[in-house]
């Protein structure tokens, strides 16, 4: 592609940054005055002199004819809210500092981009180097908030657990009230006094078995994703604290492992109860390290989301990122309508557990939740523990969750959508966060 | 030798779930669940019974049981 030639563009040249600029200047107007021409045009007359303006809005379907403009002093582009302005030096120094104006760069050369290795290193630092400046200028003029996550550590303290801190649920003034939260699992202790007072709903999918918790997994995933405000013995873990719980119990305990563990018919009876409860928000800390997506999980999410409820699974605790081993999503977290959620550590790294995105459809990470050192509620007498897993990441979303569908009111797709919208941005892989660590409403 | 299986049923035959867990057992499954909310029938089948399930009108797949585990 020819680089576009300005007759009597002033002096072209090569700037210190190693990029080729043309001497002409391109402008972007504050929002204040998107969609308003003549302000526009009024602002680059009274700070650049700039007397023979052009406007895409003089020509059909807005196609600017650039010989007709060639040599106008500025051609405003409308939709863009931005303009090419020929101005000199200290003109463009009253430009950048009117308030109308966000900011002004020369206007530079570009290229066409070949995978061919011809490409000049002067031309990429260049582009480096212009990124690095606007950085700056943005960051130093406080239009833009930049968050450098990798240097933040969140800490557990008497008032919450570092989670809640991270996700901002201890900052949120929503408690989720009225909103239907299933947590498929071990149970619940229905003696802990943390959910005392509280309406619970509870049913077993394990024959001969109640509700009542045989392992610990189930009540410390309940107490993540609902439990209370305050506590007189601990510190804040849960985040929804107004919310519905349902407590569905479709694991139990293996005494020969100490890990809890439940057949799959199990599950889906405590999905279909969860569903037909009309549960907004269906939180599974668990699965099955299989690649391949199961169909009855796509077809299930799908009616799940069509119902209004969103279902949200652990990813998987199969990796040993230390050992070079990424692991990859099980079901039923691999299914596309299924919400996938990976674990990060307070200082906000990937745990060295968690499982990376899978590359069959629907087998891709959404999102991250606090998955390390998670303090929450356990069967009495040991009233609470600190552990690790992609289940613990899982109630902090499905409690979020419940938080934005009573702020918003949306629910199913709608309600995943505020969630990947919503959260934070980490600098890392979508292959190992999805969209990134989940945020709670304010 | 008995399998225990998962049997998804598609959503033009959600409305007649019964009716495919009727002839399902005439294809000589052992209905466990009908579970009409999510659409999945559970139960088990003989090895050599299992190929008929699928011929079911209504049946979208047939899958063994598997054992989930807390994560």
């Amino acid at each position: 592609m020819e680089p576009i030639k300005h007759s009597g563009a002033g002096n072209g040249s090569s700037s210190d940054e190693g990029t080729e600029t043309t001497g002409r200047y391109v402008v972007v107007f504050s929002d204040e005055l998107q969609g308003d021409s003549s302000a526009q045009a009024e602002a680059l007359s009274a700070v650049a002199g700039a007397a023979n303006i052009a406007s895409s809005l003089d020509f059909q379907d807005h196609a600017v004819d650039v010989d007709q403009t060639a040599n106008s002093d500025a051609t405003i582009f409308a939709e863009l809210g931005v303009a090419v302005l020929q101005a000199d030096s200290s003109q463009i120094v009253a430009t950048a500092e009117d308030r109308r104006i966000l900011a002004v760069e020369p206007e530079r050369i570009f290229y066409a981009i070949d995978a061919s290795p011809t490409v000049p290193l002067e031309y990429i630092r260049g582009y480096r180097d212009a990124t690095a400046h606007l950085y700056d200028e943005l960051s130093r003029n406080g239009a833009v908030e930049v968050q450098d996550s990798v240097a933040e550590t969140f800490l557990d303290d008497a008032a919450s657990t570092w989670g809640l801190k991270a996700t901002k649920a201890a900052a949120s003034r929503q408690d989720g009230k009225g909103i239907r939260v299933a947590v498929l699992d071990t149970g619940l202790d229905l003696g802990h006094p943390d959910f005392a007072g509280r309406p619970i709903t509870h049913q077993s999918f394990m024959p001969g078995l109640s509700a009542q918790d045989d392992q610990g997994h189930g009540t410390h995933c309940a107490g993540t994703s609902c439990g209370p405000l305050s506590s007189p013995a601990t510190r804040r873990y849960g985040v929804a604290h107004g919310a519905d719980l349902f407590v569905g119990k479709v694991l139990k305990l293996n005494p020969l492992t100490g890990r809890a563990t439940g057949p799959e018919s199990g599950i889906l009876a405590g999905m279909e109860w969860a569903l037909a409860n009309g549960c907004h928000v269906i939180s599974m800390s668990l699965g099955v390290d299989i690649r391949r997506a199961l169909p009855q999980y796509e077809l299930i999410g799908r009616r799940a989301l069509a119902a209004g409820a969103l279902i949200i699974a652990a990813a998987g605790n199969n990796a040993k990122r230390s050992l070079a081993n990424p692991g990859f999503v099980g079901a039923p977290a691999n299914s596309p309508s299924i919400m996938a959620v990976a674990a990060v550590d307070n200082r906000l790294r990937v745990a060295n557990f968690s499982a990376q995105s899978n590359p069959v459809d629907g087998g891709n990470i959404d999102i991250a939740g606090p998955g390390v050192a998670v303090h929450s509620s356990w069967p009495m007498a040991t009233r609470y523990r600190a552990i690790d897993g992609t289940s613990m990441a899982t109630p902090h979303v499905a409690g979020i969750a419940a938080l934005w569908c009573k702020a918003t009111g949306e629910t199913g797709g709608a309600l995943w959508s505020t969630l990947v919208r919503n959260a934070r941005r980490l600098d890392l892989p979508t292959v190992d966060v999805g969209a990134g660590l989940v945020q709670a409403p304010a | 030798m008995d399998i225990r299986i998962i049997v998804t049923i598609a959503d033009s035959h959600i409305g007649i779930i019964a009716e495919v867990a009727a002839q399902l057992r005439a294809a000589g499954m052992t209905v466990e669940q009908v579970l009409e909310t999510v659409g999945v029938v559970t139960g088990v089948v003989s090895q050599g019974n299992l190929p008929r399930l699928s011929a079911v009108p209504g049946v979208v797949s047939v899958e063994e049981e598997t054992t989930f585990q807390a994560l």
